[in-house]
């Protein structure tokens, strides 16, 4: 069998890539899509913790699937704000949204 | 630790909340019908059902304290106090709000902020780890649209951007950080983490690299540095009622989520010194940078900004010391920063109305455009300097000598040398408003609801000082409870 | 009534009328006074009756058990800091004096304020001054001290800046608020350092329990050298420094004279900043526990030296103001340098004694000139007077009788004998072998000197010869709210000192009943303190320097008075010294330079330097660490986010270039990213250590 620290690797990667993609990526898409990466590795690195060390409680799939209900929210939450930004700025560019700083 | 996951007893420790939903969903039901002409009248509305809340609070602790719902949420007069100051807070934005020109409160806004404070009750309440995170969420997604709410400004839209990008990330750090825990230990309650992490079984540097990684949301919601470069840009966006609202409710829920994390988790780690430490450094970086960063404003509002990361490093000096009496004075302090902060913030919005911008020298001439608001600037500004006789000093004092008493010395000399800054920049924007106008001005006169918020807020910053002793008493006893 | 509950009405009538005046009576000029002064005479009343009082239950009695009544506050832990009234000899001596000279600014102020467009506001500010006073003087422990303490900074803040549309006013309001603060930073260390030791801040325990004070002075304390006791005793005396405006934050005084002339000035001589002589009076116990060197404890020293060079540095600046008050306003500082050089050398009684005295005459003088400001249409330059004797007789013989008693005229005024008694101690110590004495005793017996000599050229300058100036011409006395207080402060300013006639002076001492202030007062510490024997040298000494310096200063400025538009004699006498001494040996420019500017300067600098150099340096390290992965994992980025190398390495690139701008860009993007660099650092650095175990 795969041993557990392969999915926890592997999760550490996508939990990674996706950061790497919030910080990095100019479009609000790719930064929301990168935060959906994030919640997504998070909810590997739990199901595999469940499947390896715990298989008999419940809670971590409960997590799972509240994890998985916020993403949803969050992603409603972000595109409602994605398009107000657009609406009034015509742009999806983040690095132009720089008008409050110092 | 496994406990019943309901009884109908239990409703009764989450009334506030339950009250919270029906007034939100209300006041959304209410936005349909009313007629777009008769929409300020909401804010009244709101406020009352706030007021209810406020006076239902006490109602949350239930006799003793005890946990309900399988151990996820905690019954203590700590969180009914709580509960009771996020209402009062909401009530006073409520009235706020309605005096804002450059705001159009709906419905919609004010359900949210009965969302919002949903979110914070739990948070403050919360004894487990996924309702930690429900509750953060709860609150950030609220608090994202808050800030977001003027559509039509170009700030309000990017403060709320940027508030959702960062407090996700945050949040998503911090759940990261929840799995390891959750995974390795098999416990999601904080008393079952608890007992694994006093009996060594999870090594030490495994409980500080996951307290880092749970600082990224918590920290986040407190503003500490280095997660406090949202907040100046947010705060500063945000509709002025709504940053009085957040800057005051989701940094007092984040610090009490903080607290209990430390006294009841990373308290009980054999290496828990080292954890102190960190959260003493990062205390004084947080009160200097932000002081360092207000020196410089010209803008009142982003001076409020910095100014309360610095109040938030000052309430952390408290939260170092991991005793009773530092939880006594945190919450004590929290109580009459949120007075104090929303003061301030009520005396912008009735400036900016004239001025239609933040800047600090619209300030000029206020005394004697309006004698009272002047004063009442005057009395919240010297509080949150720590100036005697006002609340803010007496906080101070507790917060100080709570983080003496745990032998924080050069703690508490460096936040003392930092008061001294701060009076520089409070006493700079009081100058402004008691400097003679060139020009000829124009009165200001005070809406009825603001008036009620600034007699509100004052009172609480006078009485904080006068009822020190049984507030602080009521607060020590509901403090007890942790230790 | 019992003497507690006196002491605690006796605080409510001021805070009362403040809160009456600001709330409801500003509109009503008449009834804002009314209500203020009717406040100021309830407390007088009160005060005068716990006096009363004090005095018949005897000074043994009212030491040993002194009246203490506690109010439950603010608790820490398990102990109760309480609001408590205390009340022992001391506190009956300073209550003595300071409701009258406060009913005095109250009754003068209807006077000197009239037609003021805020007449209402200051005599509500007066009356928090009040409260702050009163509640100071009764305070049963350091944390309320500190707290009336800070209340009547706040209104001295308010009342220097009170016309704040000059903005010199403004400036000196600041430049006061910050320049205490420096001392109260100090003094709070010193009080939270106390209660950190022993629990408590109560005088009871703190400065009259032997054993307590017996542990603080042998325990060693943070630094090295000092004991506990010692390093307290200096913090709290830096406290001293900032109120009662010693050497080196004596800066404010003179500037705080901008605040309404008399009235303000007068709190800003009389009252206010004994609080700070009061201070050290009241924690001598503790300033004096344990050893030092030879001349005594480092807190002892410390006050010697400061206190005496204060008193002759200021001395000398005095002599070259042409600014009445700011002529007084010297005089101050130097006066309270005695006090503070008394307690260096062991005067505790002395310092007590000068410092009552000091109250009645200083504020007899500064009411008196301001009673000569008014008379002179709000100009206050000495070289424009002359002449007033004739057109303002009140005046003129009120100030005579409080410039000789500053001056210490033998016999017949109060600053003689508290002065002398002052004098004498010093004598004593220096007979003694302390250098500490030698040094103190020049100083303050040249002080006199100089003392005299400035005061009879104010006289002289301002009321003898001719007027010089239109001004002057058309003087007139003023009314009777502003000359009566002048007469009743006169009286206490000639006969108070009689009090204090030391036992032994011939015919004198058994006539006044043989030094009764000093029995009185000196109960207070509860052990016997030895009276210094009747030595003739320093007495001497005092007569002929009081009546030399006042006959030199009439030879120079009053044998033949000055013509308008002459210069000072001085000046041509004194040639560079004097533009020295006129600008104040350059004091305030010496500190804009060393302290002012350089803070401005390295405000920007750190801000810069933060914001763009280490934050920028740290971005920099990091971004090109994550090019080299971002090339690494160049691949995995093609697949999932379809971004490709190009796309990372700029991303990264870019976040570099943007990190120069500083910590707050405004993108929320190196936010995040400040953020990520947190967690990885510090899970990294907890990783290592915990692997490294």
């Amino acid at each position: 069998m795969v041993p557990l620290s392969w999915y926890l690797l592997l999760a550490a990667a996508l939990f990674a890539i996706g950061l790497y993609a919030v910080m990095a990526r100019r479009n609000l898409i790719g930064m929301l899509m990168g935060l959906e990466l994030m919640l997504n590795a998070i909810n590997l690195n739990l199901i595999a913790f469940w499947r390896y060390l715990s298989p008999a409680t419940v809670r971590f799939r409960v997590l799972a699937i509240i994890v998985l209900v916020v993403a949803a929210g969050e992603a409603a939450v972000g595109l409602a704000l994605i398009v107000a930004v657009f609406r009034l700025r015509e742009t999806e560019n983040v690095d132009e949204l720089n008008l409050l700083r110092w | 630790m496994e406990q019943e996951i309901f009884q109908l007893s239990y409703l009764q420790a989450i009334v506030p909340e339950l009250l919270l939903l029906v007034v939100g969903l209300l006041l959304l039901g209410v936005d349909l019908v009313l007629p777009e002409a008769r929409k300020r009248e909401l804010s009244v509305w709101a406020a009352a059902g706030f007021a209810i809340v406020a006076l239902a609070s006490p109602l949350a602790y239930l006799g003793e304290p005890q946990f309900v719902f399988g151990g996820m949420i905690g019954s203590e007069p700590l969180n009914a106090i709580f509960a009771f100051i996020f209402a009062m807070a909401a009530f006073l934005v409520a009235l706020l709000s309605r005096d804002d020109e450059r705001l159009e409160p709906s419905g919609v806004y004010y359900a949210l902020i009965a969302f919002a404070v949903i979110g914070m009750d739990l948070m403050v309440a919360a004894t487990d780890f996924i309702m930690l995170y429900l509750a953060l969420e709860l609150t950030g997604l609220s608090l994202y649209l808050l800030s977001a709410y003027d559509r039509r400004s170009r700030f309000s839209v990017e403060a709320g951007m940027k508030y959702f990008f960062y407090g996700s990330v945050a949040s998503a750090v911090m759940l990261y950080g929840i799995t390891f825990i959750a995974g390795l230990t098999g416990q999601t309650l904080y008393l079952g983490v608890r007992y694994l992490f006093a009996s060594a079984v999870m090594p030490a540097w495994f409980g500080m690299g996951v307290l880092v990684l749970i600082l990224a949301g918590v920290g986040f919601k407190v503003a500490m540095v280095p997660l406090h470069t949202w907040a100046p840009d947010v705060y500063e966006g945000a509709p002025t009622p709504v940053t009085a609202f957040l800057s005051v409710t989701s940094k007092a829920a984040g610090v009490m989520a903080l607290m209990r994390l430390l006294v009841w988790i990373w308290g009980s780690l054999p290496s828990h010194a080292e954890m102190t430490s960190l959260i003493a450094a990062l205390a004084i970086v947080t009160i200097t940078l932000g002081n360092l960063f207000a020196l410089r404003q010209k803008s009142f509002k982003r001076l409020l900004a910095y100014s309360s990361i610095t109040q938030a490093g000052y309430v952390l000096v408290g939260v170092t010391a991991l005793s009773p009496m530092g939880l006594t004075a945190v919450g004590f302090y929290l109580a009459i920063y949120a007075v104090t902060n929303i003061a301030a913030f009520t005396v912008l919005v009735l400036v900016s109305n004239r001025s239609g911008s933040d800047w600090l020298r619209d300030f000029v001439g206020l005394q004697q455009r309006s004698p009272a608001l002047a004063l009442a600037l005057l009395v919240a500004l010297l509080s949150l300097g720590g100036v005697p006789p006002f609340a803010g000093f007496v906080g101070k004092i507790l917060l100080f000598a709570a983080a003496l008493k745990s032998g924080f010395v050069w703690l508490v000399g460096a936040a003392l040398a930092n008061v001294l800054i701060s009076l520089y920049y409070y006493l700079n924007a009081v100058r402004m408003a008691y400097t003679r106008a060139e020009e000829p001005v124009e009165p200001l006169s005070i809406p009825v609801a603001s008036r009620w918020v600034l007699v509100i807020a004052t009172a609480g910053i006078i009485l904080g000082t006068i009822l020190a002793y049984p507030l602080y008493h009521l607060l020590e006893r509901a403090a007890m409870v942790w230790f | 009534m019992t003497l507690d509950s006196m002491a605690w009405l006796m605080l409510l009538p001021p805070v009362l009328a403040f809160w009456l005046i600001v709330l409801f009576f500003n509109r009503w000029k008449r009834l804002s006074h009314w209500t203020a002064i009717g406040a100021a005479f309830i407390s007088f009343v009160l005060a005068q009756g716990i006096v009363i009082a004090g005095l018949r239950m005897g000074a043994e009695a009212l030491a040993e058990r002194p009246i203490h009544s506690l109010l439950p506050w603010l608790p820490t832990g398990a102990t109760v800091l309480s609001l408590g009234v205390w009340i022992d000899p001391l506190t009956v001596a300073l209550l003595f004096f300071v409701s009258i000279t406060v009913l005095a600014i109250f009754v003068y102020s209807v006077g000197y304020m009239h037609g003021d467009p805020k007449y209402s506001r200051f005599f509500a500010f007066i009356s928090l001054f009040a409260f702050g006073m009163f509640g100071l003087v009764v305070a049963d422990d350091l944390l309320m001290l500190f707290i009336f303490w800070e209340i009547m900074g706040l209104c001295s803040y308010l009342l220097i800046g009170f016309w704040y549309h000059k903005p010199s006013a403004y400036r000196a309001a600041v430049k006061a608020f910050l320049t205490t603060r420096i001392g109260d930073v100090f003094m709070l260390l010193g009080i939270a350092y106390l209660y950190s030791q022993t629990g408590t801040l109560s005088y009871d325990v703190l400065f009259r329990n032997h054993e307590v004070l017996h542990r603080l002075a042998t325990t060693p304390s943070v630094i090295g050298g000092l004991s506990v006791a010692a390093l307290a005793g200096l913090l709290l005396f830096a406290g001293t420094v900032g109120k009662s405006a010693q050497f080196p934050l004596h800066v404010w005084l003179p500037d705080a004279m901008e605040g309404p002339t008399p009235v303000s000035a007068m709190i800003h001589a009389a009252t206010m900043v004994s609080a700070g002589v009061y201070l050290v009076i009241r924690a001598f116990p503790l300033l004096s526990a344990g050893l030092g060197g030879a001349a005594g404890t480092p807190p002892k020293v410390a006050m010697g030296v400061i206190g005496a060079f204060t008193a002759f540095f200021a001395a000398t600046i005095a002599v070259a103001q042409r600014d009445i008050k700011r002529v007084l306003a010297y005089s101050t500082i130097s006066q309270l340098g005695y006090m503070i050089a008394a307690l260096g050398v062991g005067a505790y009684v002395a310092a007590a004694f000068h410092l009552v005295a000091h109250a009645f005459f200083k504020a007899l003088l500064f009411l008196g000139s301001g009673s000569v400001i008014v008379g002179m249409h709000h100009h206050q330059d000495m070289m424009e007077m002359g002449g007033l004797r004739k057109k303002m007789p009140i005046t003129f013989w009120t100030f005579v009788a409080g410039g000789f008693a500053l001056s210490g005229f033998p016999i017949i005024t109060a600053g003689f004998w508290s002065k002398d008694e002052i004098l004498a101690e010093a004598f004593h110590a220096a007979m003694g072998g302390s250098w500490l004495g030698w040094f103190v005793y020049t100083l303050l017996a040249l002080g006199a000197l100089l003392t005299a000599f400035y005061t009879m050229r104010q006289i002289s300058l301002t009321f003898l010869g001719e007027p010089r100036s239109e001004h002057a011409e058309h003087a007139h006395e003023t009314p009777w709210t502003m000359t009566a207080p002048l007469v009743v402060l006169a009286f206490f300013a000639l006969t108070f000192g009689f009090v204090g006639v030391p036992e032994d002076f011939p015919v004198l001492g058994p006539l006044f009943g043989g030094n009764f202030f000093h029995h009185f007062v000196g109960a207070t510490l509860m052990e016997e303190m030895e009276t210094t024997p009747l030595n003739w040298v320093p007495l001497t000494i005092s007569i002929v320097f009081a009546l030399g310096g006042l006959y030199f200063g009439w030879w120079v400025y009053g044998r033949r008075p000055l013509e308008a538009g002459a210069p000072d004699p001085l000046e041509r006498a004194l040639g560079k010294l004097y533009t020295v001494l006129e600008n104040k040996y350059y004091v305030d420019e010496f500190y804009d330079r060393l302290f002012i500017q350089p803070t401005i300067r390295l405000g920007a600098w750190v801000y810069k330097w933060i914001d763009r150099g280490v934050i920028d340096g740290i971005l920099h390290t990091v971004a090109k660490a994550a090019v080299v992965s971002g090339q690494l994992f160049g691949w995995v980025d093609r697949v999932v986010i379809n971004g490709g190398v190009d796309s990372a390495a700029r991303g990264v690139g870019r976040m570099g270039e943007e990190g120069r701008r500083g910590l707050q860009t405004g993108l929320v993007q190196d936010y995040i990213f400040i953020l990520a660099v947190f967690v990885i650092l510090f899970v990294l650095v907890y990783f290592v250590r915990g692997a490294g175990l």
